[in-house]
């Protein structure tokens, strides 16, 4: 199952877009890319992938903060259920409090799975993402 | 009461006006008391000494007193509601007036209760005291000329007859005095010198302490304005600390972004994921990684130390648990520590408190401290950290057995961009901010930092934290 588990990568970078789907395609993953929140809501609302990899920080600066909340408000349960690596390139010593498997609606912690520094490291990405969808097969 | 209506008085006024428009309420208030006093004196001599004097005239002399301080009293009560401008204009005149009418009262008392004879006759001189502390210097002399000229009036009017004399009585009788001609000179010459050199020494003394307070308080005035600036500037700093912190944010984000993309395009070469490459175009890319990553890292490092710095305002301080910190800061470093057979062990006193300090550069300055011990430990070595409580606080001690530190090179150890010789020989990994970062943090915490070493047997680094440090900003623990 792992192998085979579909993924949605969201992130403006262009390249940093087409490399995480090269790690993740020569890892046996079936990869859905999306190159902004717009475009991303469509792909994980048509392409229901098991887990999303989003950055955090898009064109208008705190955007990906914006659109998990949405999913997290979203009307379909499995959408508004779906796990999230959270990828950034946001430096450890800002505010801003990256914590796996806290989240408040004070925006202090992000409602994600987990949570990965870039660049990313795809051995690193993929066992969080295999460790998540198994956890959701449970 | 007097104090009240003093601080209703605008706050322009120099500082005699306000002292002179304090005193003539303290003066109205002590002539009450006067009056008592007077009409007391008066009733007891006639009881007791029973002495032939005029007790209606002397009574109803001393039944003018509250008449005309009842004028003074009310005058004063308007002039305060009317305001500043009227206070300042009035001022002057109400203390002029109410000490000419005291010096006509006692002058009057003393004509009727023995003239030259009575020994009272010196009451002149303490109210040329008073005259010289309120008064202008001019008004002063013109005073002590009013008392001299009253008390001459009495003493001469009696001597030719056009006043009636009665004796005075006190015990020491000096009956007929007032017709003697010498008597009279020598007691006008007296009371003259008296109450001239009074006002003269008085207002000298007066003049000089005022210059001096006025002298303080255009000191005081400064010292506020000073302080206004001084708050003004605090106010532009902390929006400055601000603007600092969100600029470094969006460098973290421009600088590190474009380098992470960097590193992972890198990374899909080396991987293979862009086609076949020559071994030695792979070499050259691996490299180039290897060069980005340490770029990464200067990043980061300028990213921590700039944090550092902000700590002790931008922080988010609360109550820290040091043990969890430290626990998960040592799992983080188990990867690299593993790779190189190093031992890391901890001691870790179960009674340490929490302290007042941020999470997250406590976290910093402890994965500084174990990643340094264990990036110079020698492979197959071994890291101690000890976290103890201490009296007032907190001592976390890290130890290697790695390549230690020169003596010569210690005090150099905190210098930004600063590696000894034999670390960048030991590893090109390292930016030379680590123990930048490091004493920034310690600093910020209101701790102390100790390194004790000998080159090749290894270094000891000591920190000490208090309990509680409350920062510049914080109002206390969260």
């Amino acid at each position: 199952m792992a192998g085979k588990a579909r993924v949605l990568v969201i992130d403006d970078d262009a390249d940093v877009l087409a490399t995480t789907r090269l790690f993740l395609e020569s890892r046996g993953y079936e990869v859905l890319v999306a190159a902004g929140p717009e475009q991303g809501m469509h792909e994980l609302e048509s392409g229901k992938p098991d887990v999303v990899v989003l950055d955090i920080m898009m064109p208008h600066s705190t955007e990906g903060f914006h659109w998990l909340w949405n999913v997290r408000r979203h009307t379909d349960k499995a959408i508004r259920e779906v796990p999230v690596v959270v990828v950034s390139s946001i430096h450890q010593t800002t505010p801003m409090r990256f914590r796996e498997g806290e989240a408040d609606e004070t925006g202090d912690y992000l409602p994600a799975q987990a949570f990965l520094d870039k660049p990313v490291d795809p051995d690193q990405l993929a066992a969080k993402i295999d460790a998540l969808v198994n956890k959701t097969a449970q | 009461m007097a104090d009240r209506e003093l601080t209703q008085a605008p706050g322009d006024l120099s500082l005699s006006q306000i002292e002179l428009i304090a005193r003539i309420r303290w003066l109205i208030d002590l002539r009450w008391g006067a009056f008592v006093g007077v009409t007391a004196t008066v009733l007891i001599t006639r009881e007791v000494f029973h002495p032939p004097l005029p007790w209606g005239y002397l009574l109803a002399t001393a039944f003018l007193i509250p008449l005309y301080n009842l004028f003074f009293h009310f005058d004063w009560q308007r002039a305060n509601r009317v305001g500043r401008e009227h206070l300042e204009r009035t001022s002057s005149v109400l203390a002029n007036a109410q000490i000419a009418c005291d010096l006509v009262v006692l002058a009057a008392l003393i004509h009727f209760s023995g003239g030259i004879e009575n020994v009272f006759e010196f009451y002149f001189v303490f109210h040329m005291v008073i005259a010289s502390i309120l008064l202008s210097r001019r008004a002063a002399f013109g005073q002590a000329t009013l008392a001299l000229c009253l008390f001459a009036f009495v003493a001469a009017g009696e001597y030719v007859g056009i006043l009636p004399h009665y004796n005075s009585p006190i015990g020491v009788r000096l009956s007929g005095l007032h017709t003697n001609s010498m008597a009279l000179l020598a007691v006008l010459w007296t009371m003259a010198t008296s109450l001239y050199v009074t006002v003269y020494l008085a207002t000298s003394i007066s003049s000089r302490l005022r210059k001096r307070e006025e002298e303080v308080g255009a000191l005081t005035r400064e010292l506020a304005r000073h302080a206004q600036e001084l708050e003004a500037a605090c106010d532009r700093l902390s929006e400055l600390e601000h603007a600092k912190s969100t600029y470094a944010r969006n460098v973290a984000h421009e600088l590190r972004a474009p380098l992470a993309a960097i590193d992972q395009l890198l990374r899909s070469v080396t991987d293979g994921l862009q086609g076949e490459t020559s071994d030695q175009a792979r070499e050259a890319i691996s490299r180039a990684r290897a060069r980005t990553r340490a770029l990464l890292s200067l990043v980061n490092d300028l990213l921590s130390l700039a944090a550092a710095r902000q700590v002790r305002v931008l922080g988010q301080w609360r109550n820290v648990d040091v043990r969890e910190a430290l626990a998960s800061v040592v799992d983080g470093a188990m990867p690299s520590a593993n790779a190189r057979r190093i031992t890391i062990e901890t001691h870790i006193d179960e009674n340490v408190p929490p302290i007042h300090a941020d999470a997250k550069a406590v976290t910093e300055l402890l994965d500084n401290l174990i990643s340094n011990a264990v990036k110079y430990s020698f492979d197959g070595g071994r890291v101690t950290v000890r976290l103890c409580r201490e009296p007032e606080g907190i001592l976390i001690e890290v130890a290697d057995s790695g390549i230690g530190i020169d003596e010569a090179d210690q005090e150099k150890l905190f210098t930004d961009f600063y590696r000894a010789d034999n670390a960048r020989k030991f590893t090109s990994e390292g930016t030379g901010l680590g123990l930048s970062i490091v004493k920034s943090i310690v600093e910020a915490h209101g701790g102390t930092i100790v390194v004790r070493s000998r080159k090749n047997e290894g270094s000891t680094f000591a920190v000490f934290l208090p309990v509680t440090h409350p920062p510049k900003n914080a109002g206390g623990p969260e």
